[in-house]
């Protein structure tokens, strides 16, 4: 099994991500690779063996609905590339206007 | 002819301290950007999530509300996608073991929607676009906060139909303290699935339309819809699966993307998360703490005697019905008789100020005190209808008839004067009253008017009948 140029083009997609062609075959060629250590996996037989999502078998481990101090405006925006007016800046989502 | 079928998701963001999965305040509506956040809800790597108890507990409550079957096993799933909304790049929901699913919500006709599922996951930061601007400005004070998210099967056949069960919805969110479920804060959101098809046909392809934040914007995206969906196919065309939005300036459904599969989302069991056990123990719990339905409501206030009418009024109400039951719990007389006045003046004063109850200052107590005092004939119906504007602004209703002397002159000795002294001052009418009874009522007239109002009509008017050698007529 591998990955076809449209399927490459559907996850850029997905992934909003904008590829020049030896990007896009770089990765290719990549994800190809993962592809086939995901074939040999399917070739075990798992036949009678439960799903096991979590490795550890812990159960309702929760949490009391109680406030805590978290981050100030201007510790959570130090991170961010680019700020304004106390938000995180980013590319234009949406074409209006 | 074409008929639409219809299906709704709502999500209701749920009354809890704090967010999902970390102690930052669960609501910010209001609040300065950004100032509701830590490592866990900005998704900052080495940051791990925590199950708020809190918010499941009321997911299940709200589950068994809608009569929901509640499995003894739920998990949480990731739900991948790319968007700035979600600093983790994803959004941690539920996929194959819900906390609620197979219930149903039944209409006030008796109409019953059947609830597919009903599951917990995080709410996403809030976007802004600046118009004119080549950026947008994000806001993660809401990423993380919890929301409930249900969805109905296609049961729904109209738009009244759809904005009736979103009333009932939001009834039971309310009542259960699950969700403010106020669509003008957010924290009651549809999206709405609509198709057409000719009747007995198989379902048409659908239309998902999202982010409505109004009952209003639910009913006419989907009249839009259907129209638009009769008019393509009617011309022979066929429609193609897509996200829309609602235009509200518009009134018009806009294009936003064409459908992505639920694979591209590639659910995955969340690996930083334990599984959930609802034991029967838990169940049982959640069951004795649950505050009494709107349902239940209606049911108690029909046996209590209220009209169907105004039990429906109420009960759905829940600002309505907490008001009502206080109320009731200083008042001894009739419960209709209460609710017509919250049905009738209280509701019509609230209408022309254009403000909810909540708003108002009128106590449950004060209602009941300015009944009583109808009931003993203290005061009159219109000096009550007079005086519950300053009701309604705070005033004690015992105090004000104190301070202005508005009691009903009960006291027939002074009634009987001022009933000798009209018919002395009027002759003329006196002599027409043989012939035409009617004419008593002038008399009448002028003993309310001259007891400013005050002066008990029935009195008046048995005085009146005695002294003129009337019959009485009821």
């Amino acid at each position: 099994m591998s990955i076809s140029d449209q399927g490459m083009e559907h996850l850029k997609t997905l992934a909003r991500l904008k590829l020049g062609d030896e990007e896009t075959q770089a990765l290719k060629d990549d994800l190809n690779k993962i592809l086939a250590y995901f074939e040999q996996i399917r070739d075990l037989d798992t036949e009678g063996v439960e799903e096991l999502a979590r490795p550890i078998d812990s159960f309702n481990v929760f949490r009391e609905d109680i406030l805590e101090q978290g981050l100030t405006q201007q510790e959570a925006l130090a991170l961010a590339t680019e700020a304004e007016e106390g938000f995180f800046k980013v590319p234009r989502t949406i074409d209006t206007d | 002819m074409f008929e639409p079928v219809i299906g709704l998701e709502i999500h209701l963001a749920m009354k809890t301290r704090t967010k999902m999965f970390c102690a930052c305040p669960a609501d910010s509506f209001g609040q300065d950007p950004n100032v509701s956040t830590c490592p866990v809800c900005l998704g900052l790597p080495g940051s791990l999530p925590t199950i708020n108890q809190e918010a499941i507990e009321k997911a299940i409550m709200f589950s068994l509300a809608l009569n929901c079957q509640v499995p003894e096993f739920t998990q949480f799933h990731r739900k991948n996608y790319f968007y700035p909304d979600a600093p983790k790049n994803y959004q941690i929901s539920q996929y194959d073991r819900p906390v609620g699913e197979h219930g149903y919500v039944e209409l006030p006709g008796g109409r019953r929607i059947d609830i597919t599922r009903c599951h917990v996951e995080e709410d996403a930061g809030k976007l802004v676009h600046p118009s004119y601007a080549d950026h947008s400005l994000v806001d993660l004070n809401r990423a993380g906060a919890p929301l409930i998210e249900m969805v109905t099967e296609p049961d729904i056949r109209d738009p009244q139909e759809a904005r009736e069960f979103l009333g009932r919805v939001r009834a039971i969110a309310q009542a259960l303290g699950v969700s403010d479920a106020n669509p003008e804060e957010g924290k009651m959101r549809a999206d709405v699935n609509i198709s057409v098809r000719r009747a007995g046909e198989p379902f048409g392809t659908k239309v998902e339309v999202k982010n409505l934040n109004s009952f209003k914007s639910v009913q006419r995206a989907l009249e839009y819809e259907i129209k638009r969906q009769s008019h393509i196919l009617e011309d022979g065309g066929s429609i193609q699966q897509c996200t829309m939005g609602w235009d509200e300036g518009g009134q018009k459904t806009v294009l936003q993307r064409l459908k992505e599969g639920e694979a591209d989302y590639r659910y995955f069991p969340e690996p930083d998360l334990p599984t959930m056990r609802i034991s029967q123990k838990w169940l049982k719990r959640v069951r004795e703490i649950t505050p009494e339905l709107p349902d239940a409501k209606f049911e108690r206030y029909v046996a209590l005697g209220l009209r169907e009418y105004d039990a429906g009024l109420i009960a759905y109400d829940v600002a309505l019905s907490k008001f009502f039951d206080r109320s009731l719990a200083s008042y001894q007389g009739k419960s209709q008789h209460l609710a017509n006045w919250l049905n009738g003046d209280v509701t019509g004063w609230l209408n022309s100020q254009e403000i909810k109850l909540s708003a108002s200052r009128l106590e449950p107590e004060h209602l009941a005190a300015l009944l009583k005092l109808i009931d003993s004939g203290t005061i009159s119906g219109k000096t009550a209808k007079d005086i519950l504007p300053e009701l309604m602004q705070g005033a004690n209703p015992d105090v004000l008839i104190e301070e202005r002397s508005l009691k009903q002159i009960t006291d027939s000795n002074a009634i009987e004067k001022m009933v000798d002294g009209i018919i002395a001052q009027n002759p003329v009418i006196v002599a027409q009253i043989a012939a035409n009874p009617k004419a008593v009522n002038a008399l009448l007239g002028q003993v309310m008017r001259e007891s400013k109002g005050k002066a008990k009509p029935e009195l008046v008017r048995e005085l009146l009948a005695q002294k003129l050698g009337l019959e009485q007529s009821a």
